[in-house]
Protein backbone atom coordinates (compact mmCIF):
# COMPACT_ATOMS: atom_id res chain seq x y z
CA UNK A 1 0.00 0.00 0.00
CA UNK A 2 1.44 3.39 -1.13
CA UNK A 3 2.19 5.96 1.70
CA UNK A 4 1.61 9.31 0.55
CA UNK A 5 3.25 11.70 -0.79
CA UNK A 6 5.35 8.64 -2.64
CA UNK A 7 2.78 6.53 -5.07
CA UNK A 8 3.84 4.21 -8.01
CA UNK A 9 1.95 3.64 -11.02
CA UNK A 10 -1.39 1.76 -10.74
CA UNK A 11 -1.65 2.53 -7.11
CA UNK A 12 -4.95 2.42 -5.52
CA UNK A 13 -5.62 5.06 -3.79
CA UNK A 14 -8.38 4.53 -0.66
CA UNK A 15 -10.30 7.47 0.68
CA UNK A 16 -8.22 7.72 4.30
CA UNK A 17 -5.30 7.93 2.15
CA UNK A 18 -6.43 10.62 -0.53
CA UNK A 19 -7.89 12.39 3.04
CA UNK A 20 -4.57 13.00 4.25
CA UNK A 21 -4.06 15.48 1.61
CA UNK A 22 -3.28 18.70 3.54
CA UNK A 23 -4.02 21.54 0.17
CA UNK A 24 -6.64 21.53 -2.56
CA UNK A 25 -7.42 23.87 -5.19
CA UNK A 26 -10.91 25.42 -4.48
CA UNK A 27 -10.56 28.05 -7.62
CA UNK A 28 -8.15 29.58 -9.96
CA UNK A 29 -9.42 32.64 -11.68
CA UNK A 30 -7.85 34.04 -14.96
CA UNK A 31 -8.00 37.75 -14.73
CA UNK A 32 -9.31 39.88 -17.75
CA UNK A 33 -7.63 42.36 -19.50
CA UNK A 34 -7.67 46.01 -18.10
CA UNK A 35 -9.05 45.87 -14.82
CA UNK A 36 -9.29 47.36 -11.79
CA UNK A 37 -10.17 44.72 -9.56
CA UNK A 38 -11.28 41.08 -9.73
CA UNK A 39 -13.85 39.61 -7.34
CA UNK A 40 -13.55 35.95 -6.99
CA UNK A 41 -16.55 34.82 -5.27
CA UNK A 42 -17.72 31.59 -3.42
CA UNK A 43 -13.87 31.19 -2.41
CA UNK A 44 -14.56 30.61 1.40
CA UNK A 45 -16.64 28.15 2.96
CA UNK A 46 -17.11 25.89 5.23
CA UNK A 47 -15.06 22.96 3.88
CA UNK A 48 -12.07 24.88 4.88
CA UNK A 49 -11.16 27.14 7.88
CA UNK A 50 -7.91 28.53 6.38
CA UNK A 51 -6.47 29.39 2.78
CA UNK A 52 -3.74 30.22 0.75
CA UNK A 53 -4.04 32.83 -2.32
CA UNK A 54 -1.18 33.20 -5.07
CA UNK A 55 -1.34 35.65 -7.81
CA UNK A 56 0.93 35.34 -10.82
CA UNK A 57 1.40 35.25 -14.53
CA UNK A 58 -0.33 38.54 -15.24
CA UNK A 59 0.77 42.36 -15.47
CA UNK A 60 -0.07 45.51 -14.04
CA UNK A 61 -0.21 48.84 -16.03
CA UNK A 62 1.96 50.74 -14.38
CA UNK A 63 3.80 50.16 -11.27
CA UNK A 64 0.71 49.26 -8.59
CA UNK A 65 0.32 48.40 -4.90
CA UNK A 66 -2.34 45.43 -4.45
CA UNK A 67 -5.02 45.42 -1.76
CA UNK A 68 -7.29 42.63 -0.43
CA UNK A 69 -10.73 43.09 0.59
CA UNK A 70 -13.29 40.70 1.98
CA UNK A 71 -17.17 40.24 0.62
CA UNK A 72 -18.09 44.31 0.45
CA UNK A 73 -16.91 44.74 3.62
CA UNK A 74 -15.26 48.72 3.46
CA UNK A 75 -13.58 48.88 7.04
CA UNK A 76 -11.94 47.65 9.81
CA UNK A 77 -8.90 46.79 8.40
CA UNK A 78 -5.47 46.80 10.25
CA UNK A 79 -1.77 45.90 8.90
CA UNK A 80 1.51 46.30 9.22
CA UNK A 81 3.97 46.20 6.05
CA UNK A 82 8.13 45.76 6.90
CA UNK A 83 10.39 46.10 3.67
CA UNK A 84 13.42 47.14 2.59
CA UNK A 85 15.29 48.13 -0.10
CA UNK A 86 17.37 46.26 -2.38
CA UNK A 87 20.25 48.91 -2.39
CA UNK A 88 19.69 49.43 1.48
CA UNK A 89 18.98 45.87 2.56
CA UNK A 90 19.80 46.86 6.38
CA UNK A 91 17.41 49.70 6.59
CA UNK A 92 14.26 48.67 7.98
CA UNK A 93 10.81 50.23 6.90
CA UNK A 94 7.61 50.15 7.45
CA UNK A 95 3.68 51.36 6.42
CA UNK A 96 0.78 50.49 7.78
CA UNK A 97 -2.93 50.45 7.75
CA UNK A 98 -5.14 51.83 10.94
CA UNK A 99 -8.58 51.49 10.28
CA UNK A 100 -8.40 51.39 6.43
CA UNK A 101 -11.00 50.83 3.40
CA UNK A 102 -8.47 47.58 2.51
CA UNK A 103 -5.46 46.16 3.47
CA UNK A 104 -2.96 47.74 1.31
CA UNK A 105 0.69 46.25 -0.31
CA UNK A 106 -0.70 43.02 -0.41
CA UNK A 107 1.21 42.18 -3.39
CA UNK A 108 2.83 44.16 -6.73
CA UNK A 109 2.49 44.32 -9.99
CA UNK A 110 4.35 45.89 -12.78
CA UNK A 111 4.97 45.76 -16.52
CA UNK A 112 6.86 42.98 -16.11
CA UNK A 113 5.03 40.91 -13.09
CA UNK A 114 1.76 40.26 -10.98
CA UNK A 115 2.85 38.91 -7.44
CA UNK A 116 1.38 37.96 -4.11
CA UNK A 117 1.28 35.18 -1.73
CA UNK A 118 -0.42 34.98 1.48
CA UNK A 119 -2.51 32.68 3.91
CA UNK A 120 -6.18 34.34 5.35
CA UNK A 121 -7.15 32.65 8.21
CA UNK A 122 -11.37 31.81 8.95
CA UNK A 123 -12.67 34.32 6.41
CA UNK A 124 -15.64 31.73 6.39
CA UNK A 125 -16.33 31.63 10.72
CA UNK A 126 -17.50 34.68 11.96
CA UNK A 127 -14.39 35.69 13.51
CA UNK A 128 -12.17 38.32 12.52
CA UNK A 129 -9.95 37.29 9.76
CA UNK A 130 -6.25 37.26 10.03
CA UNK A 131 -3.97 37.57 6.52
CA UNK A 132 -0.77 36.23 7.51
CA UNK A 133 2.84 35.61 5.25
CA UNK A 134 2.14 37.80 2.77
CA UNK A 135 5.51 37.85 1.57
CA UNK A 136 6.36 40.25 -1.59
CA UNK A 137 9.28 41.41 -3.78
CA UNK A 138 8.56 44.81 -6.35
CA UNK A 139 11.02 46.26 -8.57
CA UNK A 140 12.97 48.37 -5.90
CA UNK A 141 11.82 46.74 -2.31
CA UNK A 142 11.03 43.46 -1.03
CA UNK A 143 8.64 42.79 2.26
CA UNK A 144 5.97 41.25 4.31
CA UNK A 145 2.61 42.30 5.16
CA UNK A 146 0.43 40.75 7.96
CA UNK A 147 -3.17 42.44 8.68
CA UNK A 148 -6.46 41.44 10.52
CA UNK A 149 -9.86 42.61 8.97
CA UNK A 150 -11.46 43.38 12.79
CA UNK A 151 -15.08 42.32 11.59
CA UNK A 152 -16.27 39.24 12.61
CA UNK A 153 -18.71 38.10 9.92
CA UNK A 154 -17.70 35.21 7.32
CA UNK A 155 -17.37 35.82 4.06
CA UNK A 156 -17.40 33.54 0.94
CA UNK A 157 -15.93 36.27 -1.63
CA UNK A 158 -13.09 38.49 -1.92
CA UNK A 159 -11.37 41.02 -4.16
CA UNK A 160 -7.54 41.72 -5.09
CA UNK A 161 -7.36 45.54 -5.77
CA UNK A 162 -5.21 48.29 -6.85
CA UNK A 163 -4.30 51.62 -5.79
CA UNK A 164 -3.54 52.82 -9.40
CA UNK A 165 -3.53 51.32 -13.05
CA UNK A 166 -5.11 47.92 -13.81
CA UNK A 167 -4.26 44.57 -14.17
CA UNK A 168 -3.94 41.87 -17.31
CA UNK A 169 -3.92 38.68 -17.38
CA UNK A 170 -2.66 35.81 -14.68
CA UNK A 171 -4.21 33.40 -12.51
CA UNK A 172 -5.78 34.04 -8.95
CA UNK A 173 -5.31 30.72 -7.41
CA UNK A 174 -7.32 29.79 -3.97
CA UNK A 175 -6.23 26.83 -1.82
CA UNK A 176 -8.02 25.23 0.79
CA UNK A 177 -5.92 24.37 3.95
CA UNK A 178 -7.59 20.77 4.95
CA UNK A 179 -8.78 20.89 8.67
CA UNK A 180 -8.03 17.36 10.16
CA UNK B 1 -22.71 64.39 -16.59
CA UNK B 2 -22.54 60.48 -17.20
CA UNK B 3 -19.37 58.89 -17.02
CA UNK B 4 -20.88 56.45 -19.42
CA UNK B 5 -17.80 54.75 -21.56
CA UNK B 6 -14.85 56.24 -19.40
CA UNK B 7 -15.60 54.36 -16.23
CA UNK B 8 -12.65 51.81 -15.13
CA UNK B 9 -13.45 48.23 -15.77
CA UNK B 10 -14.14 45.58 -13.39
CA UNK B 11 -14.16 41.75 -12.90
CA UNK B 12 -16.33 39.63 -10.94
CA UNK B 13 -15.45 35.90 -11.78
CA UNK B 14 -15.08 35.88 -15.74
CA UNK B 15 -17.69 38.56 -15.89
CA UNK B 16 -16.01 42.23 -16.63
CA UNK B 17 -18.01 45.08 -16.88
CA UNK B 18 -17.45 48.60 -16.31
CA UNK B 19 -18.23 50.08 -13.01
CA UNK B 20 -22.09 51.18 -12.12
CA UNK B 21 -22.44 55.03 -10.93
CA UNK B 22 -22.11 54.06 -7.15
CA UNK B 23 -19.12 51.49 -7.79
CA UNK B 24 -17.00 54.61 -9.52
CA UNK B 25 -17.83 57.07 -6.81
CA UNK B 26 -16.53 54.22 -4.17
CA UNK B 27 -13.36 53.92 -6.44
CA UNK B 28 -12.89 57.74 -6.84
CA UNK B 29 -13.00 58.07 -2.74
CA UNK B 30 -10.53 54.94 -2.04
CA UNK B 31 -7.97 56.14 -4.82
CA UNK B 32 -7.97 59.00 -3.33
CA UNK B 33 -7.18 58.03 -0.13
CA UNK B 34 -4.74 54.99 -1.23
CA UNK B 35 -1.28 54.83 0.66
CA UNK B 36 1.18 55.34 -2.08
CA UNK B 37 3.13 52.14 -3.02
CA UNK B 38 6.21 51.69 -0.93
CA UNK B 39 8.54 51.45 -4.37
CA UNK B 40 9.23 54.45 -6.53
CA UNK B 41 10.63 53.33 -9.72
CA UNK B 42 9.80 49.86 -11.99
CA UNK B 43 12.28 47.50 -12.65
Amino acid sequence: MPTPPTFVTGSVLTAAQMNTIGMHLVKAQTVGTGVSSVTVTNAFSADYDNYRILYSGGVGSTLISLTFKLGSSATGYYGITNYATYAAATTPLSGGDNNAVVLNSIGYASTSFTQCSFDVLAPNLARWTTIANCSWAAGTVAGNTNGVHQVATAYTDFTIGVNTGTLTGGTIRVYGYRNS
Amino acid sequence: MSNEGTKPLIQVDDLVREMTDEEYAQYLQDQANAPAPLVTEDE
